[in-house]
């Protein structure tokens, strides 16, 4: 079988309703892509809770490590672990969830079958197959560099919160942030952030970001997530 | 600053943080699906958004059980209260949501009055003794432009715990409508205690009631 054919077998094509286990509010629509298309073993609707770890794609030693500490530390929780697959902090952060047992999910801003950066071919492939690959590009569709920024949406969309790490002025995680924020969802900024002359962090924190000194602190965090925001809530009985 | 010090609050639905039971987890799921505009199902009803669920129990409640009658009527004016940050125009406002939603089932009319000028701490991320006091809000709120004649004022929010939002944003409106009749419905309240805690539904009109020397509330019940 050829590798085209072999890909469009394993490859599912759903909604976000579909994919997250419930209909989406009218904020939530105003970015959602219509189609995702899915590859891996993760069971659907997806569970939860699920945090995403962001950042740069050069990061320094400190990003590494502080990247690493808080992965594992989601991880423990049972969080599922959502990223981007880009080089850098993304790379370090699915190896991290995937390495302490954990489950993790790439959303990615090409079709399924295109590997960038190409060295994460096979993080992609072994993700595409133990654990969930996310992108809303069809096979074949060429990308561009905008698809990044609409894959950081659609990233924002399925996790219940966002953690950025490290990033420069202009990184592709500032979108995904505000996309965040307007979703209402807790959007932590680690503390390597602060003290870097970046504006957009200061903006963010006046519009709801908190900051992340401790990863002891993290427990607010996970505990905001209990119970997980998963499918819809069914009521039985209700006394009126 | 204005000088009310004590605010009449109504709620409808309420929950324990601490609580494991299992009608204490499905409160606390309704409370996610509250925050987070979520769906809910009964079987009386479609899926509906945790806004439109709560409007509709809460019109049902009115009817059937007298509870609340005198909170709401077309003339009153819906406010709903400002998130703990500055929000962007096409963010997410469960607020809002919950008023325009109550504002369909004839309970009043939403006029967004309040806008948060300046970040406060948000309650669930961080320590208790971090946490905004009613001061802190007051002055962390204005009163956008209007040109409202009504003196029938219903503060409106998600979640009540210790009522400082609705108290600071009442000292808000109180100055800019010395007149009116400020009252504060929240969809669910907090209750601290379990033993306290009977069901998610717990339809309850109370006070809240400020205590300068420690520039906090109590909320009862």
């Amino acid at each position: 079988m050829k590798i085209k054919e072999r890909l469009n077998m394993e490859i599912k094509q759903l909604s976000p309703p579909e994919l997250m286990g419930r209909p989406l509010n009218e904020v939530e629509k105003k970015y959602a892509s219509k189609v995702l298309y899915i590859a891996g073993s993760m069971k659907i609707p997806l569970p939860g809770p699920r945090v995403a770890v962001i950042g740069t794609r050069k990061p320094s030693s400190k990003g590494i490590e502080d990247a690493t500490e808080i992965t594992k530390a989601l991880v423990k929780h049972g969080i599922v672990i959502v990223s981007g697959l880009a080089r850098g902090i993304d790379t370090i952060v699915h190896k991290t969830a995937i390495n302490c047992g954990g489950k993790t999910i790439a959303v990615i801003g090409t079709p399924l079958n295109k590997f960038y950066p190409p060295e994460n071919k096979p993080l992609q492939e072994l993700i595409m197959k133990e654990h969930l690959a996310v992108s809303q590009y069809p096979i074949g569709r060429i990308t561009k560099p905008r698809d990044f920024i609409f894959r950081n949406r659609t990233m924002a969309l399925l996790s219940d919160a966002s953690i950025i790490i490290e990033a420069g002025k202009t990184s592709g995680v500032i979108s995904q942030g505000w996309e965040t924020l307007r979703l209402g969802r807790p959007l932590i900024l680690w503390r390597l952030l602060l003290n870097k002359g970046l504006e957009w962090v200061e903006k963010m924190i006046r519009y709801g970001a908190v900051v992340l000194e401790d990863v002891d602190d993290l427990h607010y965090v996970i505990e905001g997530l209990s119970p997980p925001l998963e499918g819809v809530v069914h009521i039985e009985d209700i006394e009126v | 600053m204005a000088t009310l010090s004590e605010l009449e609050f109504g709620s409808l639905f309420s929950y324990c943080p601490g609580s494991t039971s299992q009608k204490g987890v499905l409160a606390k799921q309704i409370m996610n699906a509250i925050k987070n505009e979520l769906f809910i199902q009964h079987p009386q009803f479609e899926e509906l958004p945790a806004s439109e669920f709560t409007a509709k129990i809460l019109k049902m409640t009115i009817d059937k059980r007298g509870i609340l009658t005198d909170f709401f009527s077309e003339e009153i004016i819906l406010i709903p209260t400002p998130r703990s940050s500055l929000i962007r125009k096409d963010a997410l406002w469960p607020s809002l949501q919950i008023a325009k939603a109550m504002e369909q089932e004839g309970l009043g009319t939403t006029k967004p009055l309040l806008k948060r000028i300046k970040p406060v701490p948000k309650s669930s991320m961080v320590p208790p003794e971090s946490r905004p006091h009613p001061t802190d809000h007051y002055e962390s709120i204005e009163v956008k432009k209007h040109g409202l004649l009504s003196q029938k004022l219903l503060l409106v929010d998600d979640i009540v715990t210790r009522g400082h939002t609705f108290l600071g944003a009442a000292w808000r409106l109180q100055e800019v409508f010395p007149h009116a009749a400020i009252r504060a419905f929240a969809a669910m309240r907090t209750v601290s205690n379990e033993s306290e805690f009977k069901d998610f539904t717990d339809p309850v009109r109370g006070r809240i009631m400020y205590r300068p020397e420690y520039d906090d509330c109590l909320r009862r019940p």
